[in-house]
């Protein structure tokens, strides 16, 4: 993994979540979590899991953030309101952040190199899925349509 | 360099590298690596320098990106932004999962992946009802603002 | 011996012909043979996206004048044929013109997402045209995923058109993206879903071996391509269909449709931003059709083992052009249609029959690959379809008619 690459990418995402999670226009700050997903995804791909950066990428972007994207559009008002922020949240999500970085840094067996691994194809994952999590497959498929459904439910106009 | 958990390494001794070092000596450790390469000086040509990220690189980016993602969900007003905070922090998971994997020792059974391709199926799943719950709650209240939900009976 | 001598020659040169670019690729590429690893690889990236963007921006100004002139023909007038031997330098004219427009953005736009949103969906166009093999041993970049890589790119062109609809400011622009998007996205489904069956067939996500899948010939004339198969040909017409829809082409066009929505979400895009989004649309068009050659119609084989001296991607080309041809001609004959039409059809007939092109397809493959394979799955096929046309019958029942006339 090249060093050069893994910095790039960290400092892209970082700003791009950061900028998603501080900026006051809804809008700006929904594109700026796209961006930050397809660093995420590229995160991924350096890391040998090219399916999974792929999947998060279909998922998330093409039908998380429309979806996200959608909801702002409906849920607007044309008159501008003023939403606070809360700097409670800030030192809360600090601490959060040096605890468990602290942690981490102290933990000496975590300071390993990347092992010679083969490459994952999609047919290994493919095998996997429909033999050992063949269960946990049946069950994501059960929970999707539940929750389409309900989300469905939630969503439609009562019947006067 | 190696505080901040980058190790530079010799790609010739890579091979008698030992797996886990102890403390802060894990530059030295990895300097007096084998004795024989105190005896032989390796020719300077041969070898180039090759950085690589340890795993606790990725945990702290890993970490950033889940407190950055709890930033936006505790601090932010907007259900909506609430939700991308949420998002964030189940993404920030996935690649501590996948991370630790790629780190596994072998044999490398594909756990961590597995693990990754339900959780982005299950967020999927969970930001679509998020959203359809903030749709009808603003149906009701007519505004976005967390703040102002404060009735229990609608 | 002097006719197999001659035979192996001309096979030496057809081989060479048909490997014209990766040997030319492979000379380029050993001016720098001494560099380092990751700068051969970089210019090894820069050639193959410097060879894909001449070939598809050359095919796009070629399409935009042969478009015209053959919709013209059919509408029995001459195309564009002032600017060159027959127009064709026509493109020429309309890059000069796009590129001297005054670039208007609305006052209250959102400028920075106005400026990204055809950046965006041209790069997403762009990238996808990168895995898909051109010729033998010619795909820009070979990912383990291939297909779900085009699919994962091509899903965020609905975000560029929201981007677009959003920044303008403009009402208009707004429903026209909404529209656009609702379209898109339903018709997502089916265009992923009969993949399924290829992929299930051929056991693998590389477009490479998909291709590699269909190379036999039966009796050596008929080719094993999977559009001959029952579940291939629907699957091929619902793939069709779907990227139609997905380039918002004629008889899909709602979202630009000028006498419904103004131009839907390109109200305000002027000069070279609305040539940018032409292009990208247009290259959206190249990919799906370079897909469902790819995967239907046997890439860069040739149809009859005997036509296998044309190089490879002669082939490609050639159906590639078939079916653009195919686009041009259904948008010179078909109105629009309505968008609850399009809906209804997109969930209530098309996604059915994608699964039922999957379920035929493993028919196939258990019933043996041969005669009763093909007459098991094309009778699943014929079933289901024939359920379908008897539930979504809407058609009104006319009565007699009855003349009136002024007393």
């Amino acid at each position: 993994m090249n060093g050069a690459a893994f910095i790039v990418i960290s400092v892209f995402t970082l700003a791009a979540a950061l900028a998603a999670a501080t900026l006051p226009n809804l809008m700006h700050a929904a594109f700026c979590f796209v961006v930050a997903l397809l660093g995420l995804a590229s995160f991924f791909f350096l890391l040998g899991a090219e399916f999974v950066g792929l999947a998060l990428v279909f998922i998330y972007i093409g039908a998380v953030a429309v979806l996200i994207v959608f909801t702002i559009l409906l849920t607007r008002r044309d008159s501008k309101e003023h939403y606070g922020f809360n700097w409670s949240g800030v030192l809360i999500a600090l601490a959060v952040f040096v605890g468990l970085t602290w942690s981490v840094l102290k933990t000496p067996s975590l300071s390993i190199v990347p092992p010679h691994i083969r490459a994952l194809t999609v047919r290994q994952i493919g095998q996997a899925l429909m033999t050992g999590y063949v269960w946990p497959l049946q069950c994501v498929g059960l929970l999707l349509t539940a929750a389409l459904i309900g989300a469905l439910v939630l969503v439609m106009e009562e019947k006067r | 360099m190696h505080r901040a958990g980058f190790r530079i390494l010799r790609k010739r001794t890579f091979s008698t590298c030992s797996m886990f070092t102890v403390g802060q000596e894990k530059f030295a450790i990895a300097w007096r690596r084998s004795p024989a390469r105190q005896r032989r000086a390796l020719p300077r040509h041969e070898t180039y320098l090759i950085m690589t990220a340890t795993l606790q690189v990725f945990i702290i980016v890993s970490v950033a990106l889940f407190s950055i993602g709890l930033l936006a969900a505790l601090s932010r007003r907007h259900a909506i932004f609430i939700l991308i905070g949420i998002e964030m922090m189940l993404a920030a998971a996935n690649l501590n999962f996948i991370a630790f994997w790629r780190f596994a020792p072998p044999p490398h059974p594909p756990t961590g992946v597995m693990i990754a391709i339900f959780s982005i199926a299950i967020s999927a799943a969970e930001a679509a009802v998020g959203l359809a719950m903030v749709i009808s709650v603003y149906r009701h209240f007519r505004t976005t603002n967390v703040d102002q939900y404060d009735q229990l009976k609608g | 011996m002097i006719k197999s001598a001659a035979i192996a020659f001309l096979h030496e040169v057809t081989s060479a012909v048909d490997q014209i670019f990766v040997y030319g690729k492979r000379w380029l590429l050993s001016w720098i043979a001494g560099a380092p690893n990751w700068i051969i690889q970089i210019t090894s990236s820069l050639i193959n996206i410097v060879a894909l963007l001449a070939a598809f921006l050359t095919l796009f100004a070629l399409m935009s004048v042969l478009e015209r002139k053959i919709l013209g023909r059919m509408q029995n007038r001459y195309g564009p044929n002032r600017v060159g031997p027959f127009g064709l330098f026509q493109p020429v004219a309309d890059g000069i013109k796009m590129l001297i427009k005054e670039d208007i953005v609305p006052a209250r736009a959102d400028k920075v997402v106005h400026f990204l949103a055809p950046v965006v969906l041209a790069a997403v166009a762009i990238l996808t045209l990168g895995v898909m093999p051109y010729g033998r041993n010619m795909t820009a970049f070979t990912i383990d995923g291939g297909i779900l890589f085009f699919f994962a790119v091509g899903s965020a062109t609905e975000l560029a058109v929201f981007m677009a609809g959003w920044a303008s400011n403009n009402k208009f622009s707004m429903l026209g993206a909404m529209r656009a998007i609702a379209q898109m996205f339903s018709y997502e489904l089916p265009l992923i879903i009969t993949v399924l069956p290829v992929v299930m067939i051929v056991g693998s996500l590389k477009p490479d071996s998909i291709v590699f899948a269909q190379g036999e010939y039966t009796l050596g004339i008929l080719p094993r391509w999977f559009v001959f198969t029952p579940w291939g040909a629907a699957a091929f017409l619902l793939f069709f269909v779907s990227g139609l829809v997905e380039s918002n082409r004629t008889p899909f066009d709602v979202p630009e449709g000028e006498s419904e929505i103004v131009a839907g979400h390109l109200t305000e895009y002027s000069g070279f931003k609305y040539a940018t989004f032409f292009m990208a649309e247009y290259l959206g068009m190249f990919a799906v059709s370079g897909l469902a050659v790819t995967l239907f119609l046997g890439g860069w084989h040739a149809p009859v083992r005997l036509l296998e001296f044309v190089p490879s991607y002669i082939w490609f080309f050639a159906k590639l052009s078939m079916l653009l041809f195919v686009y041009i001609w259904l948008r010179a004959t078909l109105p629009r249609t309505r968008v609850d039409q399009m809906m209804n059809v997109a969930w209530k007939f098309m996604l059915p029959m994608a699964f039922t092109c999957v379920i035929a397809a493993a028919v196939w493959h258990y019933a043996g690959r041969g005669m009763r394979g093909w007459l098991w799955s094309l009778l699943v096929i014929v079933f289901v379809y024939s359920a379908l046309s008897i539930l979504l019958d809407t058609r009104r029942k006319f009565a007699r008619r009855v003349y009136r006339f002024a007393e």
